[in-house]
């Protein structure tokens, strides 16, 4: 393994399914990130956008791909870097036979843990996903879909490994269940680990991320600082004892983009100094101002904005 | 290897706690059980029906088994001769049928490749051959304490139906664990390549084919032309279960067989054991490679 070597880092990377008796489809299509190390990675995009392929060939399940992906400097195929790796894959199902226990036991021997090892970290993985402790020798076919995410979880952490790809973590979890992943996360920062995050539940990646990159038909449409990206065009929010359609046309020299929704005008500025004018303005027009603040785009507004509701790319957001 | 016997274990302990494996393996022995009772309680006005059977079991046209049975079984002894071979005879291939359809069904249930949690399993630190490898031992490793459970419950009916312990018995065990083996190699390597349920349907016919593999050669051989040399061929393209079976009973019946009335094998068993242990490194590195072109 590299030291100085980013945690992630594709290039290019392009990948095409052949489906027998349809046309090829492009999964993938010049995907370029870097993901340093020890930061919690947000991998944002609709169902069929490419998050799960570029996860399955960052953890080499798919082998045939162009373009270059390296984990801490090394090609993704190698055995020393699945050892620092864990995963949790968007669909998984263990042996239904064995209990709790017996699964983390399983994928730890599997990632050349010693019984040593193991005969302490299973208890305190088990009991750090919130597995209550009469489940862990309970066989886990009966399991629920939370129970068996927790568990999921666990397994990925099981090789105590440097980063952590994570494939809808809170998607069957309840919302204590989804705060804990979220702490957990955070937990993992802590610890230095470097976490890629692939999730449709927005408000979870704005509290846990630093960084996101936003894929959409296989490109990535947006990366960057998640509070820079949401931080790119606030919006006025103003509320005046009348809205007369003059008000409306000459806030409209401030911005092309000003709407009135349940009685408040919102207007998109370019910063904060436009707000400036706009006391002045409601006066003119005999109207009394009650409210006027900024707000600021949450990460579903940024997606919303990029993704669109109709899958088209809707506006451009920085690249 | 290590990683193999991980997923070996992880099978044996699917094959201990599977209410239905044991259910199947009890099921077997209840018609084992029917057959040796049946024949030590035949009367004598029965006896032309329980030659249909046996001959049933030994897959011999019933009416000439009948005439033939009727010319050589006038005399009391060899009725019990016959009734003793018809009763092993039938135990093995309830034996070797029942250890190959559970060796079939045992890997689809447990092979990886057919699982939700292959990708759980491959983003440790394995190559795709120990997954593959695992499938294999972890079958093999629940067959042959089956195998074994059912070779002894038949042994004992023996027992008590001839009064003496025919130890060879065993050794017929050992022969249709060798055809087992075989078919557990492939039947990974179909449910790995190909659709589980179809992987199934692939393994079934596929060890048929192969326990008639003597009986083909033999038509392909009646045939001139490309079909001859095919016939020649297909002794070393499919492996030769049907010899394992055949060799089993004969050793099984090593008391009253000899070379006039042994069943036909195909030829030298360490060829057929040779090419058997060729079989199983083809089927294996088939599954590796399969396994190595799945979109996990």
């Amino acid at each position: 393994m590299q030291q100085d070597a980013p945690a992630i880092e594709i290039k290019q990377l392009r990948k095409v399914f052949h489906p027998k008796g349809s046309d090829p489809v492009t999964a993938l299509d010049g995907v370029t990130l870097t993901v340093q190390r020890g930061e919690i990675f947000g991998f944002l995009g609709r169902n069929g956008a490419g998050k799960t392929t570029a996860v399955k060939v960052l953890t080499n399940m798919i082998a045939d791909y162009e373009g270059e992906c390296r984990i801490q400097g090394m090609p993704t195929d190698r055995l020393e870097v699945r050892r620092a790796v864990g995963l949790l894959p968007e669909v998984t199902d263990f042996h239904a036979w064995l209990t709790a226990e017996e699964v983390l036991w399983f994928h730890g021997r599997l990632h050349g843990l010693s019984k040593l090892v193991l005969s302490e970290r299973v208890p305190a993985l088990l009991a750090r996903l919130g597995i209550e402790r009469e489940a862990w020798t309970r066989r886990v076919g009966p399991f629920s879909s939370g129970m068996l995410q927790r568990l999921g979880i666990a397994v990925a952490l099981v090789g105590d490994p440097e980063i952590v790809f994570l494939d809808e973590p809170t998607a069957n979890l309840d919302p204590l269940g989804r705060r804990d992943v979220r702490n957990l996360l955070l937990e993992l920062e802590r610890e230095g680990r470097t976490v890629f995050l692939n999730s449709h539940i927005l408000s979870d990646v704005e509290m846990t991320c630093h960084r996101v990159a936003i894929l959409e038909q296989g490109r990535i449409i947006a990366s960057g600082d998640v509070t820079e990206l949401a931080q790119v065009r606030p919006y006025a929010h103003i509320r005046a004892t009348s809205v007369p359609n003059a008000l409306l046309d000459e806030l409209r020299t401030l911005s092309d983009d000003v709407a009135v929704l349940d009685g408040t005008i919102v207007v998109r500025i370019r910063t904060e100094d436009d707000l400036d004018p706009i006391p002045s303005m409601v006066e003119r027009h005999g109207a009394r101002l009650r409210y006027l603040a900024v707000a600021r785009e949450s990460l579903e507004d940024v997606f919303m904005r990029m993704v669109g509701p109709s899958g088209a790319q809707s506006g451009g957001g920085p690249q | 290897m290590n990683a193999a016997l991980v997923i070996a274990g992880s099978c044996l302990k699917c094959g201990l706690r599977s209410k239905g494996l044991w259910a199947v393996i009890v099921a077997t022995l209840v018609p084992m059980l029917i057959l040796n009772i049946g024949l030590m309680l035949i009367p004598d006005q029965m006896w032309e029906l329980a030659v249909q059977v046996a001959a049933g079991f030994h897959g011999e046209d019933v009416q000439s088994a009948t005439e033939w049975v009727k010319e050589t079984t006038e005399q009391a002894d060899q009725k019990r001769e016959l009734v003793l071979n018809t009763s092993v005879s039938g135990s093995i291939r309830l034996i070797g049928a029942v250890a190959s359809l559970i060796a079939i069904f045992f890997t689809t249930l447990t092979n990886e490749s057919g699982r939700k949690s292959l990708a759980h399993v491959l983003s440790h630190p394995i190559r795709r051959s120990s997954v593959v490898l695992g499938s294999f031992l972890g079958t093999l490793v629940v067959v042959v304490p089956c195998v074994f459970v059912m070779t002894v419950f038949a042994f004992v009916l023996l027992l008590i139906e001839s009064g003496k312990a025919d130890w060879p018995f065993f050794l017929s065990g050992l022969y249709l664990l060798a055809g087992v083996t075989v078919t557990t190699a492939y039947a990974v390597a179909f449910t790995t390549a190909l659709h589980p349920i179809i992987g199934v349907f692939a393994s079934v016919g596929y060890t048929w084919i192969a326990a008639k593999t003597y009986s083909v050669h033999l038509i392909l051989q009646q045939v001139t032309g490309v079909a001859e040399h095919l016939g020649r061929a297909w002794l070393y393209l499919i492996p030769r279960l049907g010899d394992f079976s055949t060799v089993a009973i004969d050793k099984a019946m090593a008391w009253s067989m000899d070379e006039a009335t042994a069943p036909p094998i195909t030829g030298n068993m360490t060829v057929g054991f040779l090419l058997a242990a060729l079989h199983v490194v083809f089927a294996l590195t088939l599954a590796t490679v399969s396994l190595r072109r799945k979109q996990v």
